[in-house]
């Protein structure tokens, strides 16, 4: 029952706000963000990992005829990606409190429909109500975008919707394909799908199509080009729903709906993948290095960042699934944050080139030390959350092949590059006329950073609770992908 | 100093620092290996058992810690003794540190003055008391490793040969930079002035920085501006804009059956009944 309600609350809590009128809204909407977090933890309290958690499934018929029915499962994996999502939007929700968006109640209904949505593709075990729940959440971030981005907001737009659309076609495809080769009166229920028995050229084009829906989303080399223009061009609650937490239904999608439905495609193609994704790692950060403008070099580092992830899933390791799971949750935190820290900068001086700034760090000494800990998370020092997963995904990918794991490597160097190029030169060097009248945080903004920073220490220093929550569901699932 | 680090704008500090000076004189000699402050001892164990393993690593070592006695006489001579070559207005704001500066200066002179009797060899007549302290630490090591973590087994005599030479180095050096910098009072040539060769290369650090610059970042960049301006635009999004003309493209084919103008229907329905007849008739007619 909680997780329907975790499902179908933010549905009623975003129809209610878009009953509201005026800026009061965007109280009202954190603190409905806030209910669904106590549910959340509440769900946390039920769970238990090593055993199988009946509370937390549902199941219904929904097309009886047809065999699709609604239901849905939270496992260690599904849990922290709900964790995630509900930790994240009341943070990004509190991060708007400084400005006013045009038309709030909508804004802020959009993004709740948008939450309902993400819980909807991390619980769901059928493969239809997971195709919704994966279009579900497109529909509210397409329209964040194209009504309250900036100026290209309608190209950019157009291109990132088509562009995930195109995938999701592949996706429902296979899908389609997988529920006709279930036996009797069909099903299309993930256990079915984990039962077929397909051939290995059957499952190497369902690979494709599976991974092309899953790869655009991430997104891994070359299907990135709609990334960094619409995280550049969103409204930045928008960006950060999309980095923070949108681009881990691809990663989820690897783990849940690929890996072990067609293990053998994977046996085939899944080299094939890593060596995409380490591409991606080295050419994202690289391009990260030149950029000049903030949100940009976000992008770029974020999808450099999801190209490791996607290496380690694919290792099939215990270690790279751990830390792909574990650096979901601290990529989503780090990223979150560092796009607030540049929302605030591009607020107050009102531009985002990087060769404009410098000396912020003389009038805004708060925002300076939150800024240094994203950052140091997002290079992954040790002690900081971005280490544990790093650590565990070059691990899983050396595991599979050394030198992949030594190219993947070049991210720690490279990332320290980048970030550290953006830290001195928003906050160190000479202030400008813009830069001088800047101010430090307001005591909302350090309201909304500090849960973020919490969890960069808290992740990094004792990472265990995060780690025993998913390990037996990773390994069920590593055992799957075996067994077959 | 108001910021300045430049040595040749220093000269004769002596006599406004004297606190900074005579700690500064200690730490030299501490860091130089004269007996008996504290570096002479850590210095004389390492080169001990360096000389164990390979007499000429121990050669290079000695020749190193030579030079380590040049260049601090040299930037203490230099810094403090002679006659203050600034500018005047830096002369009139000269004065000591505050006692938050000039105690943890003194605390660090003493341990470096009589740190290193925590550790006086047996030769000397000491125990090592630090040496048998830190031995439990090393215990693991030792089992995997005998060879490299055993006790030395040199005599007294040539321990005592060492330290000689290893001190006898350190004067020289001493002397040396006190005959160039104190006496002769030479001081580095300024900024832009040609230097012969050797120098050239060693004040540009054998231009270790330029080499990285050259090698690795210069690349990267370009690499970067090529990735970024080049093949993500022209190789990459050129194929996904192109996927999308294509369809807009086919679209305008497909387009001109949709006009609207029945008479291009009708004439399209009777091409295509034509053609199904004849496919179902074909056995008639071939």
């Amino acid at each position: 029952m909680i997780t329907i309600f975790l499902i179908a609350f933010p549905i009623v809590a975003g129809l209610i706000t878009l009953l509201l009128k005026g800026e009061t809204v965007k109280r009202f909407a954190f603190l409905l963000s806030l209910v669904e977090l106590v549910a959340t933890l509440y769900a946390v309290s039920q769970f238990n990992p090593a055993g199988i958690n009946p509370a937390l499934a549902f199941s219904y018929p929904w097309i009886e005829s047809l065999g699709i029915s609604f239901s849905g499962n939270i496992d260690g994996i599904s849990l922290l990606l709900v964790i995630l999502t509900t930790l994240l939007v009341p943070v990004i929700i509190l991060s708007t409190f400084g400005r006013s968006y045009a038309n709030p109640s909508a804004f802020y209904a959009l993004i709740l429909f948008m939450e309902a949505g993400l819980v909807g593709v991390f619980t769901a075990t059928d493969a239809f109500l997971f195709y919704l729940f994966w279009e579900a959440a497109l529909i509210p971030v397409y329209f964040l975008a194209g009504v309250w981005g900036g100026e290209r907001r309608i190209a950019v737009t157009f291109k990132f919707f088509i562009y995930t659309i195109f995938g999701s076609l592949f996706m429902l495809l296979a899908m389609t394909y997988l529920y006709f080769q279930t036996p009797g009166t069909h099903s299309s229920s993930l256990e079915a799908f984990y039962a077929l028995d397909l051939t290995t050229g059957t499952q190497a084009w369902l690979f494709w199509a599976l991974f092309i829906a899953f790869a655009i989303k991430m997104p891994v080399f070359p299907f990135h080009t709609w990334q960094p223009d619409t995280y550049a061009e969103s409204p930045t609650p928008a960006t950060m729903l999309l980095a923070g937490i949108m681009l881990k239904m691809g990663i989820y999608g690897v783990i849940r709906w690929l890996l072990p439905v067609v293990p053998a495609g994977v046996a085939q193609w899944g080299t094939t993948a890593i060596i995409l994704s380490v591409i991606g790692i080295v050419y994202g950060s690289i391009i990260a290095i030149r950029q000049r403008d903030i949100k940009r070099i976000l992008a770029y580092s974020s999808f450099a960042h999801v190209g490791l992830m996607s290496a380690g899933v694919f290792s099939l390791s215990t270690e790279g699934m751990q830390g792909a799971v574990v650096q979901m949750l601290a990529h989503g935190v780090n990223v979150v944050g560092l796009f607030f820290i540049a929302e605030i900068i591009g607020r107050r001086i009102n531009t985002r080139e990087l060769a404009q700034m410098g000396g912020i760090t003389q009038n805004a000494p708060s925002l300076t030390v939150f800024f240094m800990i994203l950052l140091l998370g997002s290079v992954a020092l040790p002690l900081t959350n971005g280490f544990v997963g790093e650590f565990l995904l070059l691990y899983g990918v050396f595991t599979f092949n050394p030198w992949y794991a030594a190219v993947a490597g070049l991210t720690i160097i490279l990332s320290a590059v980048y970030m550290l190029r953006l830290f001195q030169g928003t906050m160190f060097g000479e202030q400008n006329e813009l830069t001088a009248g800047m101010s430090d945080l307001t005591l909302t903004e350090k309201i909304a950073l500090f849960p973020l920073a919490f969890m960069v220490f808290w992740i990094g220093m004792y990472p265990a609770p995060f780690l025993k929550l998913t390990e037996p569901a990773v390994q069920n699932l590593l055992q799957q992908v075996v067994q077959q | 100093m108001s910021n300045e680090q430049d040595v040749r704008s220093m000269g004769g500090l002596r006599k406004y620092l004297p606190v900074t000076f005579l700690t500064f004189l200690i730490a030299t000699i501490a860091i130089a290996g004269i007996p008996p402050f504290a570096g002479f001892f850590s210095k004389d164990e390492i080169l001990m058992h360096v000389y164990e393993h390979s007499p000429i690593m121990w050669v290079l070592a000695v020749i190193g810690s030579m030079m380590t006695s040049f260049y601090m006489f040299r930037l203490l001579f230099l810094t403090f003794s002679g006659s203050f070559r600034g500018t005047h207005e830096q002369k009139h704001h000269l004065h000591e540190s505050p006692a938050s500066m000039t105690i943890p200066l003194i605390v660090l002179a003493i341990l470096s003055a009589a740190g290193g009797f925590i550790g006086i060899p047996e030769a000397l007549g000491g125990h090592n008391w630090l040496s048998n302290f830190m031995s439990p630490l090393y215990d693991l090591s030792r089992r995997v490793r005998p060879e490299s973590f055993g006790e030395t087994h040199l005599s007294h005599s040539t321990e005592y040969m060492l330290m000689g030479v290893s001190v006898g180095a350190a004067l020289i050096a001493l002397v040396i930079a006190f005959v160039l910098y104190v006496s002769r009072k030479s001081v580095p040539a300024p900024e832009g002035e040609r230097l012969p060769a050797l120098q050239n290369l060693v004040y540009n650090k054998y231009y270790i920085d330029e080499l990285y610059n050259n090698l690795i970042v210069k690349p990267l960049m370009l690499l970067g501006d090529f990735l970024y301006g080049v093949f993500e635009f022209f190789v990459i999004d050129l194929i996904v804009n192109g996927v999308g003309k294509a369809v807009q493209a086919f679209s305008g084919v497909v387009r001109r059956l949709q006009t609207g103008a029945i008479g291009f229907y009708i004439f399209a329905m009777v091409i295509g009944i034509v053609v199904l007849l004849l496919f179902n008739f074909r056995g008639f007619i071939l």
